[in-house]
């Protein structure tokens, strides 16, 4: 499988391009004002935000900056989640203007609202979005964006059939540091590269709990969303990130930012590695109930053997991502956002300053021009699902618990059984 | 790469044999085993050990290449289903049903079909199931289902494909409920063939309002199906329909970039025609698509269209016909930078050009810049003539501006930004610029530009400086420079010889500033001498530098310095107090007594809070009794009391932590 050779830029070309997708939106001041020298009502982009929990009041603020849009609702299955999140937006504009809804499909019905932000549980971005795309909404994604390898083609074609703007949650692309180490690999600044070596953090073992009753305020049905019904465990419910059905462990959640970033710097946003196998430490099934890794090591090679490996060890902040080449290497800490590099003069090359991946002004204002003049997006969906389908191949051959031969352009595997893991048939009333 | 791809291969062995769980395993292998492990299953519900169920999916894993255990173990999962087993059981059955099922347990999955609170996991493990047999049981069960069991199956079947029940779900896309009817469209859709194509063609003129979205949902899921079959003219004709204006603007645009991708000329002419009406919706999408319009004519056409265009949909155009990236597009672009065109405009037309153009550029952009009164438009050009491609070549266009033009700032904050190393002889003939500003930008661009081996021309440049006010300019260069010459004896010995051979206060006071890029014992002893110099001004560059020093050689003369009462020593005392605090937070990390001693040294000297204050920052970082001591002394002094707490309660928490 050949790579696409998309055009390598230079430097300045880099800088110009980060500037391009970093800076205030190419409008034109004299139509779209208003009087008062503020964005005029009508032209703003109305948004609504589906789940509400931590990460949507996280990345919120970066949204409310932005003077050219408007939160107008937003929804989630928790109550409690309904409310703050109302206070926050209400806070913000200095009235009560924001509606709730309990359930994201009453949103979507409302014609006002021009485009949403999907900051649920990673079980239901990819369907929400499947849902937002065709009700002809535009889409900023959390990651990891999808559940499965076929959910993530089925929004690739969702989103082309409706001609949805989308945006991924992997904001690293629209920040100074992972750009420069980007622009680096591709200017050869470390000869031809041959490896990506990547780090997160060890997992966590979440205990056998009992069931309870649902808590007053969630609609756990609708929490469960395509999942299959499980009874209310709160260990598991909210530790969602480390069980299969729900999520797919640290190395999805975490990982497809650096496999983001891996097929960003090599040019390889349409195509995959063709191989993939693993090996991890998983919790003690008789004390725990997650059943994603605690520790491991994953592996994929691409066509012209360069070799991706991804640890899961060590803490939270030892978290990176290190291209080796030939003749050097760079290495963006993601804790620090510090890039390091040998031979050391590369960095003579990095501007000063830049902000760090926790602000994701840079990627959401990319997103607003793009809702506007209808051009893709750094992160579209074919970026986004060609980036986390290495992550969900990893775990594949996880749970086969062997080597997998991956073609990327048929989509398909080496072996029959992990083909039949390639999806999961969502529960009723959920389609994609 | 034959040695990497052996190491792979080593590597794969290795994984093999630390496969999840399968260490921790052991194979059951005999039927009477694997009864046991299931019947122990069957019984699992949350909250519960799932030891027995890692056992099977262990066994399942295994399974994939043995199928004598495969055909045991599917026996076993489909028995948990038969059995009055537990509902979290039968989910952990069909997950594992879902990747090794065969025909052989088909049956048992049927069964949960016929049971409402079981359908969804029967339709897990059968929508990835490979027989068609599967379609068959689900067809069979459609029309005992109702409610939300009804719309599982009927979304199984689509995402199964299965073109045997098109009959089947025609019939129910009428049905009353809502929900059905919307599943069997939407299926439909999915299955897409001509059968399906039919009834959706049929409803699209038919349906019930309130089902309008699924319907055009399922069309241009079917338009796309034909267009990727080769049918384009029946796809084009359900896309016409979708763009026209009654529709929703969502399916109006993906309509239209549809029918672009469709046209056999790439859609240049249908673009045009958007490009004339004033369709709001559409414009901005057929503008997207000027980019991947084939043909090299095609930037010329639009490039004729871009004065005509507001100025927004300019700027778009302007961004599409960069991508493009071809001879016309940039002349275009180009001629957007005239006068008469609009100012956002011309921002965004040099934004292009930064991306495309090349030492032919610079000419222009100069031209713009010397023109131009607007800041912002200034400042996009510099970034334009920056990004600029063409390397050496670009490069050199950009110096000779610094020959002819009149501009002289601007074009070498290009250069330095550009990391043109190939300016330096020219930035160095700048320096001696009798205009202020370029000597002073000259000097700042060396600094990033100069390497090691100019340090000497620079230093030379600072002794000779022919613009005084540039001297902390020049000064900082340098610095910078000196930093990059990797001996610090070499440094030392250019800075002194210098020193020696200049008479001039001010130089020797840049010198003496300089020597700080040089700390050896004989750069040192020029500073401690030039302390006591009388002339006042070198000794306060001297006695500045010393509070700089970077190393404890400083720290007697600093605290000589701290400590006097005489002037001109006296007014350096909180210099000397912050270079004493300075050198020894830095080694805080080993207290031992001489730290100690030093902190009780300068809590003795303090002549004020103030100097307490600073010095409790310092002492507070020490993790030793005797600095909490003194911290805890300081709590008798009223004016200090909080700063003294924190100290205290810092210490006290660093002396709690165990030794690493």
């Amino acid at each position: 499988m050949k790579p696409t050779v998309s055009r390598s830029l230079n430097r300045r070309q880099f800088l110009q391009t980060a500037a391009t997708a970093l800076a205030a939106p190419m409008i034109l001041p004299a139509s779209v004002l208003g009087r008062d020298g503020a964005i005029a009502p009508s032209n703003r982009i109305v948004f609504g935000a589906i789940g509400v929990g931590n990460r949507a009041r996280a990345i919120m603020p970066n949204f409310l900056q932005m003077t050219d849009l408007q939160f107008a609702a937003v929804s989630d299955c928790r109550a409690d989640r309904l409310r703050s999140a109302k206070t926050m937006v209400d806070g913000h504009y200095g009235n009560q203007d924001c509606q709730t809804y309990a359930d994201f499909r009453e949103l979507l019905a409302r014609k006002d609202i021009d485009a949403v932000l999907i900051a649920t549980g990673n079980r239901w971005h990819g369907l929400a979005s499947i849902y937002a795309a065709r009700a002809g909404k535009d889409i900023y994604s959390e990651k990891p964006v999808t559940l499965t390898i076929r959910e993530g083609r089925t929004l690739v074609e969702t989103c082309r059939r409706f001609g949805t703007i989308y945006q991924a949650g992997t904001q690293r692309r629209s920040t100074e540091s992972y750009r420069f180490a980007a622009e680096m690999v591709r200017q050869g600044k470390l000869g031809k590269v041959h490896t990506v070596e990547m780090q997160v953090w060890t997992g966590p073992a979440i205990p056998h709990e009992q069931p309870t009753p649902v808590p007053t305020g969630w609609n756990y049905d609708l929490w469960l969303g395509q999942t299959p019904w499980k009874s209310f465990v709160p260990g598991r419910v909210n530790n969602w990130q480390y069980f299969w059905d729900t999520a797919e462990g640290i190395i999805t959640d975490m990982g497809c930012h650096y496999t983001d970033q891996m097929q960003f710097a090599l040019n390889r946003d349409d195509t995959g590695p063709i191989e993939f196998e693993t090996q991890a430490e998983f919790p003690d099934p008789a004390k725990f109930c997650s059943d994603t890794p605690i520790t491991g090591t994953v592996k994929c090679r691409y066509a012209d053997g360069l070799t991706g490996i991804m640890y899961q060890r060590r803490g939270f902040t030892d978290r990176y991502i290190r291209f080796i080449g030939d003749e050097g290497w760079i290495q963006v800490d993601d804790e620090t956002d510090v890039v390091t590099a040998e031979p050391k003069s590369i960095l003579s090359l990095k501007e000063t300053g830049g902000k760090s991946w926790d602000d994701a002004g840079g990627h959401i204002r990319n997103l607003l021009d793009s809702i506007r003049s209808r051009r893709p997006t750094l992160c579209h969906p074919e970026v986004a699902h060609r980036a986390i389908a290495i992550c969900q191949a990893w775990n594949i051959s996880l749970r086969l618990g062997r080597k997998l031969r991956w073609n990327p352009v048929t989509e398909q595997f080496d072996v029959e059984e992990a083909n039949r893991m390639l999806w999961r048939e969502p529960r009723a009333p959920w389609r994609v | 790469m034959k040695q990497l791809t052996h190491k792979f291969r080593l590597w794969i062995v290795c994984g093999l044999m630390t496969a999840p769980w399968s260490l921790t395993v052991r194979a059951a292998t005999t039927p009477s085993e694997l009864n046991t492990l299931t019947s122990a299953a069957a019984t699992y519900e949350s909250g519960q050990s799932l030891e027995t169920w890692r056992r099977l999916e262990s066994l399942a894993r295994e399974a994939t290449t043995n199928t004598v255990l495969r055909s045991q173990l599917e026996t076993g999962l489909a028995k948990i289903l038969q059995a009055p087993a537990t509902y979290d059981a039968k989910r952990l059955a069909c997950q594992q049903l879902a990747i090794i099922g065969s025909d052989r347990s088909l049956p048992a999955i049927a069964e949960l079909l016929k049971n409402n609170e079981t359908v969804d996991i029967a339709c897990l493990a059968l929508s990835t199931h490979p027989s068609v047999k599967a379609n068959e049981i689900l067809r069979h069960a459609l029309p005992n289902l109702s409610g939300s069991a009804r719309v599982q199956v009927i979304n199984t079947l689509g995402d199964r494909r299965d073109a045997k029940s098109v009959e089947l779900l025609s019939a129910l896309t009428r049905d009353p409920e809502a929900a059905t009817a919307e599943a069997a469209i939407v299926s439909l859709g999915k299955i897409g063939n001509q059968a399906a194509a039919r009834v959706i063609a049929e409803l699209r003129k038919t349906s019930r309002p309130a089902l309008d979205h699924v319907v055009v949902e399922a069309s241009l899921r079917l338009a796309q199906q034909r267009a990727r079959s080769g049918d384009r003219k029946n796809a084009a004709a359900v896309y016409e329909d979708l763009s026209q204006p009654g529709q929703p603007a969502a399916v109006r645009r993906a309509a239209l970039e549809a029918l672009l991708r469709l046209d056999p000329d790439g859609g240049e002419q249908r673009i045009l025609k958007v490009l004339q009406e004033s369709d709001a919706v559409l414009k901005p999408v057929a503008i997207a698509r000027v980019k991947s319009l084939p043909g090299r004519k095609a930037s010329a056409t639009f490039a004729r269209e871009l004065p005509k265009l507001p100025a927004q949909e300019q700027i778009w155009l302007i961004e599409s016909l960069a991508d493009r990236a071809d001879k016309a597009a940039i002349e275009a672009i180009k001629g957007r930078l005239a006068p008469d065109a609009l100012p956002a405009v011309r921002l965004a037309a040099m934004a292009a050009l930064g991306r495309l153009g090349d030492a032919s550029m610079v000419a222009p952009l100069a031209l713009f810049l010397t023109e131009t009164t607007r800041p912002e438009e200034t400042q996009a050009a510099m970034t334009a003539m920056t990004n600029l491609r063409g390397g050496l070549a670009t490069d050199q266009a950009i110096i000779s501006l610094l020959k002819s033009g009149a501009n002289h700032r601007q074009p070498i904050a290009v250069l330095a930004r550009r990391g043109s190393q190939a300016a330096v002889p020219a930035l160095l003939i700048e320096t001696d610029s009798p205009d202020v500003k370029v000597s002073k930008a000259a000097f700042q661009a060396l600094g990033k530009l100069a390497k090691a081996e100019d340090a000497g021309t620079i230093l030379n440049k600072l002794v000779h400086l022919r613009v005084a006010e540039a001297r902390d300019e020049a000064e900082s260069a340098a610095a910078q420079v000196l930093a990059k010459v990797p001996n610090i004896s070499t440094r030392s010995t250019t800075l002194r010889t210098l020193l020696s051979q200049t008479s001039d206060r001010e130089t020797r006071g840049s010198l003496l500033r300089l020597l700080i890029q040089a700390p050896d014992a004989e750069a040192f002893a020029v500073i401690d001498k030039a302390c006591r110099d009388a002339d006042a001004r070198i000794a306060d560059a001297a006695l500045r530098t010393l509070a700089e020093w970077p190393n404890l050689v400083a720290w007697q003369p600093l605290m000589a310095c701290y400590g006097a009462t005489n002037a001109p020593y006296q007014a350096y005392h909180v210099l000397a107090l912050r270079g004493l605090v300075r050198l020894a937070g830095e080694e805080n990390a080993k207290p031992n007594e001489t730290l100690l001693a030093g902190y009780r040294q300068l809590l003795s000297g303090a002549q004020n809070d103030e100097d307490r204050k600073l010095i409790l920052g310092a002492l507070s970082g020490v993790a030793h009794p005797e600095a909490l001591r003194l911290a805890k002394e300081l709590l008798k002094i009223e004016g200090i009391r909080p700063e003294a707490e924190l100290a205290v309660k810092r210490i006290e928490s660093a002396l709690k932590k165990p030794a690493r």
